[in-house]
């Protein structure tokens, strides 16, 4: 409850910053306009920033966020790692080298988020592919299958990166890799939007399955769970959030990493409290650092460095806190 | 028949036979103990037993009906299963870990209701565990977090309950305990197998004995009949001795002196 009323004041004043700045009482007012017949006591320019820019912009931020923490919590839970992130089996990496091939060929920005989608899912499912030709379903397999998906997919992004033209070409492709919301419209939260609730709410109702399959392949099967079916349903939908939140603002670090690790320490490991709880935490993360990112300075920041900054020195100090329970 | 082996063996990559020609039956109420040493395939025999690993020949019928008839929960509803004791990568609370055990009764989207945790309670009460309930399961000592383990398998409703060395890590005195718990299990009716490597606690708990030998043969029958001297040594490749103590009223293993 606490964290539902911290996320909608985050966001709420979200909102109000920026270069553009507005009151409280105006944001919350032109907010409730649309649904209580109030007067109108402010411009219309201020109407038009709100609807406009800001509030996609931050409903792309809040999804983006939970969505990576979702996905970055089963994948830890899954593979019994509190060290894994949603890039484990090669997601982000097949990711870039999509949205690097659409920026080679000019394909524009819908061209460019259909290339990391595609390119992100042809990552994973080849991860998945290679533990079912070796006939080896375990989850190491499937580990270190990610591994070799992602070294080659970086292997593959550098010989891009080096065949890119310097000037545009490459500046573009480092730019998407680190991250950002700015070119975010209603069109393409419209397009993803769809998939990320189907996938967060699968997940959300198949939590509590998520304990069963932390304990281990052979616990879970004598607990009568299927495990390749659970885990591949948590795969896929975990696979979706990722891709489609790379979508829309390029490849993001820390989040999926580091907000599981907080939400476990406010409510437990049990996954029918922290899903929840690390859904919101995500989403408010996500919002306040992209408010971070077009307010600290007069251009934006890309998202990964202020994730990198923010995420790497948070994620000591949890484990300073956690250093009792960590062997 | 609660539990009917069918001359079941066991191979890795179908090369490396690990055991063969097993066959046993099982009581509600009876007890199985299984000895053999290190490598002899107890944990494998007890892992085909428990549903995880498919025997690569002969079956296995649990009331009647062949494992390969039934779901994965199916199977899970009629055998509890207790493995080794380790520690695992989170903290749930032990009363959260507990309720895992409803998981076969339960769809792919369902969370356990208050019902599921009542029967936790009930099993925490039977354990005599109730003061771990809201304790971290990866805080409590080897001895508790068996016997929770053991109330996991007990809220799953089973038959029969299966126990991977229950005694391992654990002290004398917590060995001792565990071994009266699984008689006090047979008692309620449950069917009960577990291996160890102690020949006491097959002596202890009274009931039938598995000797799996170097060869992945298994001798079974009534603990008096079939833990003979000869067996045990040939086994277990030591010098010992089964002697009637009468200051305890039982039979007993003891190892001869040893010399270097």
């Amino acid at each position: 409850m606490i964290l539902i009323l911290v996320a909608v004041v985050v966001s709420l004043v979200s909102i109000c910053a920026g270069r553009y700045d507005m009151s409280i009482i105006d944001v919350i007012k032109i907010l409730f306009s649309k649904v209580l017949p109030l007067e109108k006591t402010w411009d219309s320019t201020m109407e038009n920033v709100v609807f406009r820019l800001r509030l996609p912009r931050i409903l792309a931020a809040f999804m983006v966020g939970s969505a990576l923490a979702i996905s970055g919590a089963t994948y830890q839970g899954m593979f019994k790692n509190p060290l894994v992130s949603p890039d484990l089996l090669g997601v982000s990496s097949g990711a870039c080298v999509g949205a690097a091939l659409a920026i080679l060929a000019h394909l524009g920005t819908i061209g460019i988020q259909i290339g990391a989608f595609l390119g992100g899912v042809l990552a994973v499912t080849i991860t998945i592919t290679m533990p079912k030709l070796i006939k080896n379903n375990s989850s190491i397999m499937l580990v270190l299958a990610g591994v070799i998906v992602g070294g080659f997919m970086s292997s593959i992004m550098g010989l891009l990166k080096y065949v890119a033209d310097p000037e545009t070409e490459l500046a573009e492709i480092v730019y998407w890799t680190l991250g950002s919301l700015a070119k975010v419209d209603k069109g393409s939260i419209a397009a993803v939007a769809p998939a990320i609730i189907i996938a967060g709410a699968v997940l959300m109702a198949m939590r509590w399955k998520l304990n069963i399959l932390s304990l281990g392949e052979n616990e879970a099967r004598t607990l009568g769970t299927n495990v390749n079916l659970t885990r591949g349903i948590a795969i896929v939908c975990s696979t979706v959030l990722t891709a489609c939140s790379v979508c829309l603002s390029g490849t993001i670090g820390w989040v999926g990493l580091v907000v599981p690790h907080l939400g476990r320490m406010l409510v437990g490991p049990d996954n029918t409290k922290m899903l929840p709880v690390t859904l919101l935490l995500g989403g408010a993360f996500m919002v306040f650092v992209d408010t971070l990112a077009r307010t600290l300075t007069g251009a934006e920041l890309p998202l990964s460095i202020l994730t990198g900054l923010i995420g790497a020195p948070f994620y000591f100090w949890l484990l300073v806190k956690q250093r009792m329970n960590i062997q | 028949m609660m539990l009917e082996v069918k001359d079941i063996s066991y191979a890795y990559d179908n090369e490396r036979t690990i055991f063969s020609n097993i066959e046993f039956t099982l009581n509600k109420g009876e007890i199985l103990t299984i000895l053999g040493p290190n490598g002899s395939g107890k944990t494998t025999l007890l892992n085909c037993l428990a549903n995880i690993f498919v025997p690569s020949s002969g079956e296995i019928l649990i009331k009647g009906v062949p494992f390969a008839e039934l779901s994965l929960r199916q199977v899970a509803q009629m055998i509890g299963y207790v493995p080794q004791i380790h520690i695992p990568v989170y903290g749930f609370n032990v009363r959260d870990f507990v309720v895992m055990g409803r998981a076969p009764y339960m769809g792919m989207f369902a969370k356990p209701k208050k019902s599921d945790y009542d029967l936790v309670d009930d099993a925490l009460e039977m354990m005599e565990i109730t003061h771990l309930a809201d304790r971290p399961y990866t805080e409590i000592s080897g001895g508790e977090m068996q016997q929770v383990t053991i109330a996991r398998a007990i809220v799953q409703q089973p038959d029969m309950i299966l126990l991977d060395e229950p005694t391992a890590h654990l002290d004398y005195g917590n060995q001792l305990r565990t071994v009266k718990m699984i008689k006090k299990l047979a008692q309620e009716g449950y069917a009960v197998i577990m291996t160890t490597h102690m020949p006491d606690h097959a002596v202890l708990l009274e009931g039938k004995v598995g000797i799996l030998d170097r060869s992945g043969h298994m001798r079974v029958g009534p603990t008096s009949e079939t833990l003979k001297e000869d067996v045990l040594r040939e086994v277990y490749r030591v010098e010992l001795k089964l002697v009637y103590i009468d200051e305890v009223g039982r039979i007993a293993c003891v190892a001869s002196g040893i010399d270097v």
